[in-house]
């Protein structure tokens, strides 16, 4: 038997290998997947709490966003609820518009006349 | 050696005085109003102050139809009867403003006293506070009529808003109201200028970008959109809000202080006041 067409049988996958790969499977979506993903209580409030300070910081330099304070408020609602992975992501969006409000205003301190202006 | 340093000190305010003169308000005037004429060169200066009907021939024709019986005129009427009331303590309006009703060409205006940029809309209702009377609301309402008839006496006289030279703090709140214009702010990452200027004439959806100059010679303004007249506070608010940035109180030191810097970039134009606009 050519080596080569013997070598690749070894990798071909009879039921009892398909079976063991199912039940792989399946044990990665019970168990893996909820364990890297689920948010727990104490880590929503952590967010939420970052998201608040955030804000708190962009707003002293005049850089907060529209929709920033919005999803905070959407983020403790959703938490309430028990939906503690919807609250994880809004807290988190509204924190990265606080930090980003914050550069964002510092790096427009000396804003100006751009150069356009001049012929 | 020491007479060349002498010299060299005598000359030095004589060096120094075009680079103050390139900061002044005056130069940024200039700057802003240059930009504006070369980027639309068949533009006549007065017509600035019309807005994007300046630039948009296919919308003027609407907007002079509409200018036949403007919806506008209504709130003039009921500011009329408003600016001849008299308050409880048998004084009015005239009392506040003796060069009235013609003084919107001189607002925003320097208070020294409290040290802060008064718009006309904040003096109205100083004016009613100081007789006793409550302040009126400043998104719409009574104090839009009456803002709407001061302005309609007021057209056709120039802007002349005034930053006193003797008073840094003036200075300063100007330079203030520059900042917050060509600052970025919001999530979109954009300035005022960056519509109003770098894009004025372009299209953005169904509309028009209208050019800065002229931005302040109209106001109260009826827009289609409110349904109402409503002031150049409201449409700052509306502007944030597009850029995704959070919307700052109206007649707040921010909004005065920009509306001390952009009234300023159109001194020159006449008032034209209360417009029309979609």
């Amino acid at each position: 038997m050519d080596p080569v067409f013997e070598d690749s049988r070894a990798y071909q996958s009879g039921p009892r290998q398909r079976r063991c790969l199912s039940v792989w499977l399946a044990l990665l979506v019970l168990l893996g997947v909820p364990q890297t993903e689920a948010a727990d209580r104490g880590e929503v409030e952590e967010a939420i709490a970052t998201a608040i300070a955030a804000r708190q910081q962009a707003t002293t330099v005049g850089g907060e966003w529209r929709d920033t304070e919005a999803f905070i408020t959407e983020a403790q609602d959703a938490a309430l609820q028990g939906d503690y992975q919807r609250a994880l992501e809004l807290a988190r969006r509204a924190a990265e518009q606080g930090r980003l409000g914050y550069l964002q205003a510092i790096s427009q301190k000396e804003a100006d006349f751009p150069p356009y202006f001049r012929p | 050696m020491n007479r060349i340093t002498i010299i060299l000190f005598l000359l030095m305010p004589t060096a120094t005085l075009p680079v103050l003169a390139a900061n002044s308000p005056e130069a940024d005037r200039k700057l802003f109003q240059d930009y504006f004429q070369r980027r639309f060169p068949d533009v006549p200066y007065d017509d600035f102050g019309n807005g994007v009907y300046a630039v948009d021939p296919h919308s003027r024709t609407e907007w002079e139809e509409t200018e036949e019986l403007p919806p506008y005129l209504f709130a003039v009427e009921r500011g009329e009867t408003l600016w001849q009331q008299q308050f409880h303590n048998g004084k009015g309006y005239r009392d506040c403003f003796p060069d009235g009703p013609a003084i919107s060409q001189s607002y925003p205006r320097w208070d020294p006293v409290q040290g802060m940029v008064i718009t006309l809309a904040l003096a109205v209702n100083r004016c009613r506070e100081a007789n006793g009377e409550t302040p009126l609301p400043y998104k719409q309402g009574p104090l839009m009529d009456l803002l709407s008839f001061l302005a309609y006496r007021s057209r056709g006289n120039i802007t002349r808003v005034v930053i006193p030279e003797d008073d840094s703090r003036a200075l300063e709140a100007y330079r203030e109201g520059k900042r917050f214009y060509f600052a970025r702010r919001g999530q979109y990452n954009f300035s005022c200028a960056h519509c109003h200027a770098l894009n004025a004439g372009k299209r953005l959806r169904g509309e028009t970008l209208s050019p800065a100059l002229g931005h302040t010679t109209g106001w109260p303004t009826y827009r289609i959109k409110w349904g109402e007249v409503g002031s150049l506070h409201r449409r700052f608010s509306r502007c944030l809000d597009q850029m995704r940035a959070k919307p700052l109180p109206i007649q707040g030191r921010e909004y005065r202080n920009l509306e001390y810097f952009l009234t300023y970039m159109n001194n020159g134009l006449p008032q034209n006041g209360p417009s029309f606009r979609r």
